[in-house]
């Protein structure tokens, strides 16, 4: 089974600190949430774990071993983000039984079911797909490829709904999934929320948050009622987020709701929720 | 190359060097016969195709190497090579393709002397051994190649890395033909030897540079 840890890592450009003192672990049989803001630092920390990047101090950890230039560790991880294929005249057919060389786990008849579901032709040339398939074959690659560590940055970015949709189902279905870590990178968090086992935020190159989705939904509630009553229940909390409809308002809560808010609520005839998970990531990296 | 990876590397940028050298070599061939065809032997100053063809060949197998060198290392990263093991491969495929372009440029050179109106003169006149002559050609080549490489990828890292490779490419590229006459005369030795001991310095420092610059690179996302 393979993990990845980070102990303590911090990664430089020159003089400019991209991340900060990283403290982290992602452990086999688990969908990970990677948020952030554009610049936050999350291609960064996916490319130190790909070791496209080398930390600056600190101790990266994939398998137990550093993963840098580590011949051992490097086919462990598969890290994908958008790229270009315009220059590559091969087929879809030949870029896969290419992979198939190098990843001898590459599942090539996985790949080719996954492929099929999005009706997309093997013989079709990498040149000529468009960037929501080039974004498809990427996510079929990640997949298919069987490695244990997974890092998919951003790839639903130019895939139409139904497309996301099919490959959100594959991921929840992957093969081997449980001695998989998979890591997505993402800002349609509201969209793939149901996905994450756990969330990490990043913001301003440290970490934010980085616990189970249930324990930081805790964090906050969405209360519903008539305007006024929801007026006189919020005045003296931290509202993050108000919508109105008519006389009806909702508005998300950041604290943990106790017995006597509930008997408020049930006396104001206001009804409660979850908060949802894209509320509270905008208000925790507000800088306002 | 008991490494598969290096072993699989190598042969995919083998195939990519054999594939750009065909067509180099077809049109270098067709336009040599067209010249001398259209404006004659003389007015070429009669100079033979293996001549010629061989110092095209370092023009060549520089820009294959620009073209591998920053070109290829991301594809190399997405298919788990390392960069060392890029590197390997990267050194060995260009030894490879030099050879085999040298030999297929003296190959098809012996083919188009046959035909009358083609020339017979080579630019430079070396005393040395045939053997050690075509040594030369081939570590020039290399040369130019493994200076291809260092320019390609120090402008993947950055515009710095990439103009200091230029500017060494040019010194190590014009200095040896200068520097023979010294040497010839300091070792009382044949003319062209001067420039094989300065070539193969040369590749060697290219080989430790290239690997300076490979070894740390930040592969770019």
């Amino acid at each position: 089974m393979v993990s990845v840890e980070f102990k303590n890592v911090n990664f430089n450009i020159k003089k400019e600190k991209i991340l900060n003192n990283i403290n982290l672990n992602f452990e086999p049989g688990k969908i990970y949430g990677l948020l952030g803001r554009n610049g936050a630092g999350k291609t960064t920390l996916l490319s130190l774990i790909a070791t496209y990047q080398k930390v600056t101090s600190g101790e990266l950890t994939v398998a137990g071993e550093n993963p840098y230039e580590n011949e051992r560790v490097l086919p462990l991880v598969n890290f994908f983000h958008q790229s270009n294929y315009n220059d590559d005249t091969d087929s879809i057919k030949a870029f896969f039984e290419l992979r198939q060389l190098y990843y001898p786990d590459f599942n090539m008849s996985y790949a080719e079911d996954l492929l099929a579901e999005y009706k997309i032709s093997r013989d079709k040339k990498m040149s000529s797909l468009s960037q929501g398939q080039a974004s498809v074959i990427e996510a079929i690659m990640g997949l298919a490829t069987m490695a244990p560590v997974v890092l998919f940055d951003e790839v639903t970015n130019g895939m139409d709904a139904p497309s996301r949709e099919k490959f959100y189902k594959q991921v929840l279905n992957a093969k081997d999934r449980e001695n998989r870590v998979i890591v997505l990178s993402t800002h349609m968090v509201s969209e793939m929320d149901y996905l994450f086992d756990e969330i990490t935020i990043i913001h301003h190159g440290e970490v934010l948050v980085n616990e189970t989705v249930d324990t930081f939904l805790e964090s906050g509630y969405e209360a519903t009622g008539h305007i006024e009553a929801i007026k006189q229940f919020s005045a003296d909390k931290n509202v993050l987020h108000s919508r109105t409809l008519g006389t009806t308002r909702a508005v998300s809560i950041l604290g943990q709701i106790t017995e006597e808010e509930m008997q408020k609520m049930d006396e104001l005839d206001i009804r409660f929720a979850p908060i949802k998970l894209q509320d509270l990531f905008i208000n925790m990296t507000d800088d306002k | 190359m008991k490494n598969n990876r290096v072993r699989l590397a190598t042969n995919h940028l083998n195939w990519a060097g054999f594939f750009g050298m065909a067509w180099y070599v077809a049109i270098f061939t067709l336009i040599y016969i067209a010249l001398f065809l259209i404006f004659g032997s003389a007015e070429l100053d009669s100079m033979s195709y293996t001549s010629i063809g061989l110092n095209a060949n370092r023009v060549f197998m520089l820009v294959m190497g620009i073209i591998v060198g920053g070109g290829y290392i991301s594809w190399a990263f997405s298919l788990a090579i390392t960069r060392k093991q890029f590197y390997k491969a990267n050194l060995l495929s260009g030894l490879i393709i030099s050879a085999i372009l040298v030999a297929a440029i003296l190959l098809v050179g012996l083919l188009v002397n046959l035909l009358p109106f083609t020339g017979t003169e080579g630019i430079i006149e070396l005393q040395m051994h045939p053997v050690l002559n075509i040594i030369t050609v081939f570590i020039q080549t290399y040369l130019a190649y493994l200076a291809g490489t260092l320019i390609g990828m120090g402008f993947y890292r950055n515009s710095w890395a990439g103009t200091l490779a230029i500017l060494i490419t040019v010194v190590f590229n014009m200095s040896p033909d200068t520097l023979d006459p010294y040497i010839v005369d300091i070792l009382n030795t044949s003319n062209g030897v001067g420039m094989l001991i300065v070539t193969t310095i040369y590749v060697i420092i290219l080989v430790i540079l290239n690997y300076v610059y490979t070894r740390d690179v930040a592969i770019r996302v």
